[in-house]
């Protein structure tokens, strides 16, 4: 597995001026740029590519929707490496409504982990307050995903317990979905 | 509910997948790289499909209604295969 995915910290930082799409950069807690992230623009279905490098030539994951209309939206992540689907992540539509929530599926799309906000009252707090305080998630399979207070520039701390057992490419996929997607109600 | 018969676009091998897993990557059985199954997954594609049809023709009625039968054909018509082309290029 590649050294990136055992990386119990890292923070992913959305690029500011980017016209079409979105990019992310993902670094170390040294500060250490690890890994990239280009999501498509004029896509109607989301297809985010993560790389090794920035300049996009070592692929590490694959992470597609499988719908157009993303209510109940599924992303199957896959490991770029091995051309294997490591698992998925589908976003709970109704529930999200309040307060944000995602199941983790493994790669047979049984239900293996939950994502959810921090709490039912700071998410409706942050839904009237157009989500000026940032999110904070947890996957009950041994991972924080932390927002940054910063309107300008996204940034999410991902910190991963020793002892997470959910597969560490499905958790890092999982991290770059809620940068990408949650992140971006804030923009 | 029935399984979908799939082939590996790898490998071609043929597997049995859940309905449910329409229009998802899964690993193949034979060589373990995913690959995607044909299919829609999400219910509401279906009745959205269908909705989208019905206002395309809607449209076309109240343009004929307005200036002829040509036009609404025109109307009606043009909205459909743009909606068509649209479906394909997914």
């Amino acid at each position: 597995m590649n050294p990136v995915f055992e990386l119990d910290r890292y923070t992913i930082r959305r690029k500011l001026l980017k016209v079409f799409g979105a990019s992310f950069q993902v670094f170390d807690p040294e500060g250490r740029q690890v890994a990239s992230c280009a999501q498509k623009a004029f896509k109607l279905k989301e297809d985010i590519r993560v790389f090794e490098d920035e300049e996009r030539t070592r692929p590490l994951l694959t992470i597609q929707a499988r719908q157009v209309i993303d209510f109940h939206a599924s992303y199957d992540i896959v490991d770029a490496v091995e051309g294997v689907k490591v698992g998925a992540a589908q976003r709970a539509g109704v529930k999200s409504i309040f307060r944000d929530h995602w199941h983790v599926l493994d790669a047979n799309d049984q239900p293996i982990a939950e994502v959810e906000e921090d709490s039912m009252g700071m998410a409706l707090v942050r839904r009237v307050l157009l989500n000026l305080i940032p999110q904070t998630f947890h996957l009950d399979g041994g991972a924080t995903f932390k927002q940054r207070f910063n309107p300008v520039i996204y940034k999410l701390d991902v910190s991963v317990d020793r002892d997470a057992t959910v597969d560490r490419r499905l958790l890092f996929g999982v991290a770059v979905l809620l940068a990408a997607i949650e992140g971006r109600q804030d923009s | 509910m029935h399984d979908i018969l799939t082939s590996c676009e790898h490998c071609a091998h043929r597997f049995e997948v859940p309905r449910a897993a329409a229009g998802s990557l899964q690993n193949c059985p034979s060589c373990g790289k995913a690959t995607r199954v044909p299919g829609e997954s999400d219910p509401a594609w279906v009745p959205f499909q269908l909705i989208v049809a019905a206002l395309c023709v809607a449209a076309g009625v109240v343009a004929s209604l307005g200036s002829g039968p040509v036009a609404g054909f025109a109307v009606g018509g043009g909205l459909l295969a743009a909606a068509l082309l649209l479906r394909a290029a997914l």
